[in-house]
């Protein structure tokens, strides 16, 4: 039987490191790909040095995988990046950036990933979308944009890609306790926004890394078989509250 | 020990409800089931009117400690607005939405630190169909109720979502559509409505239940998971 490959992008990052840990614990071998080639620890599977935004890289990687296995079950969407500029203050150049990231990377794992997908046999894949997609945040206006822009995107492809038996769903956390997060917050007050972050929550905490994963796992798995087209906020209440 | 793992399954006798049942049971929890109609696969069967509020109470005073409480019962009538009896219309909201709060409210003592709550809405909350305003209105009404709950539970650890399916493959489904005059036609159409080409099984539907409930989702709280096949994103 061959083993069931689950490509992770941004695998690198806090959140795509405990991406990739899930989806291992959950039997799967994993591609993981990066800017920088991620650390497999050992583990068996492919680890890949691509940029998103180079259209020929992702092609190039999926022609590896496609080597290596034949065929895919998830592509589980992690990277992206964020940029803090307001609307009026921001280069024109760094918006595309985050358009090319954090969405035209999605497409393009899409659309050179369905083939393998389309081999598997209970193919899905999952975005990373945010509850930035719902809610404002007048420092990240490009990263607000993205995010909910990938929710659109998450159900334009379920129909297309659902056609061919593929699954897509995203899952928007809240904040979540990893790299990501803290590098925000290097840029402001650090403790008043942990404070501040903690307390947007119902739960009165950030998220973990691993219950995104978790979240990434289920909608990958079986037992999501009637799930499509949706997101799965694991955001510990933040949205309820006002 | 086995108190530890206790879950409460109202309209535990229905197709998806013992379906939950089961699933749970294979997963070692034990399943209590509240319904109108006895349950023999269940570890306890209560039978009972979830809209009358003694008897809901008295069966949480029986029960213990809860890890979960699932709220299934539900019920259906067809009507126009300008034509729906009053009692009619108060009788879908007390079975299919008073029935969670008198759940809530009486075995929400018992849910212990770091429980699941999962109420069933539906994709019914989000559109309108001709003649089935009551039922429209009362998933609406749960999801209000899921995102209410959620906050009031949440300082000791609990989480309140909602599971939305689409159709779901039942007899509730198919008594609903006997009660049309185009039922067939919808039955034939209901496949076609679906990205995925098929009604939901019962089975993914309790399988998004129980994720919910566990631990796999210890930071969702106060959520609607939605699972219909691609039904909405279909329109």
């Amino acid at each position: 039987m061959n083993p069931r490959a689950v490509l992770v992008t941004g695998a690198a990052g806090g959140i795509g490191a405990a991406v990739v840990q899930a989806f291992l614990t959950d039997g799967a071998e994993v591609v993981a790909l990066d800017l920088v080639a991620p650390d497999l620890h050992g583990m068996p599977g492919l680890s890949i040095a691509a940029d998103l935004t180079d259209e020929q890289a992702v092609a190039e990687a999926f022609d590896a995988v496609a080597a290596r296995y034949g065929c895919l079950e998830t592509i589980a969407n992690v990277a992206g990046i964020n940029h803090r500029a307001t609307l009026t203050q921001m280069q024109l150049a760094d918006w595309d950036r985050m358009m090319d990231v954090n969405l035209g990377g999605m497409f393009l794992t899409a659309k050179y990933g369905i083939p393998l997908l389309s081999r598997g046999i209970a193919p899905s894949i999952v975005n990373m979308a945010s509850i930035s997609g719902h809610v404002a945040s007048d420092d990240f206006p490009a990263y607000v944009t993205t995010k909910a822009a990938i929710e659109s995107f998450t159900g334009a492809l379920s129909q297309e890609a659902g056609e061919r038996g593929i699954r897509v769903n995203a899952v928007a956390p809240g904040w979540v306790d990893a790299g990501f997060t803290h590098a925000a917050m290097a840029e402001g007050n650090a403790g008043q926004i942990h404070e501040a972050a903690s307390k947007a929550h119902l739960l009165g905490r950030m998220a973990r890394a691993e219950e995104v994963a978790n979240a990434f796992v289920w909608l990958a798995s079986p037992g999501a078989s009637f799930v499509t087209g949706q997101t799965l906020f694991v955001d510990g209440g933040l949205m309820r509250v006002h | 020990m086995a108190d530890c793992r206790t879950i409460v399954v109202t309209g535990g006798a229905g197709r998806i409800g013992a379906t939950t049942v089961a699933m749970a049971q294979a997963r070692d929890y034990r399943a209590v089931s509240l319904d109108l109609r006895e349950n023999p696969d269940a570890d306890i069967s209560i039978v009972l009117d979830l809209t009358d509020e003694g008897a809901v109470k008295d069966a949480f005073d029986s029960i213990g400690p809860l890890v979960g409480l699932v709220c299934i019962a539900g019920t259906n009538v067809q009507g126009l607005v300008t034509e729906l009896p009053l009692a009619e219309w108060r009788r879908v909201m007390q079975v299919n939405v008073g029935h969670m709060m008198l759940a809530l409210k009486h075995g929400g003592r018992a849910l212990t630190e770091g429980a699941g709550v999962v109420l069933m809405s539906s994709v019914s909350a989000h559109i309108g169909t001709v003649g089935s305003v009551a039922y429209h209105s009362s998933k609406g009404a749960v999801l209000g109720l899921m995102r209410a709950a959620s906050g009031g539970f949440a300082p000791r650890g609990i989480r309140v979502n909602a599971v939305s399916p689409g159709w779901v493959d039942t007899d509730f489904t198919n008594r609903a559509l006997d009660a049309l005059p185009d039922g067939e036609a919808i039955r034939l159409r209901a496949a076609a409505q679906h990205i995925a080409g098929r009604m939901a099984r019962p089975n993914e539907v309790a399988e998004a239940i129980l994720f919910l409930l566990s631990d796999r989702a210890s930071f969702v709280t106060g959520s609607e998971l939605v699972v219909d096949g691609g039904f909405l994103r279909k329109r």
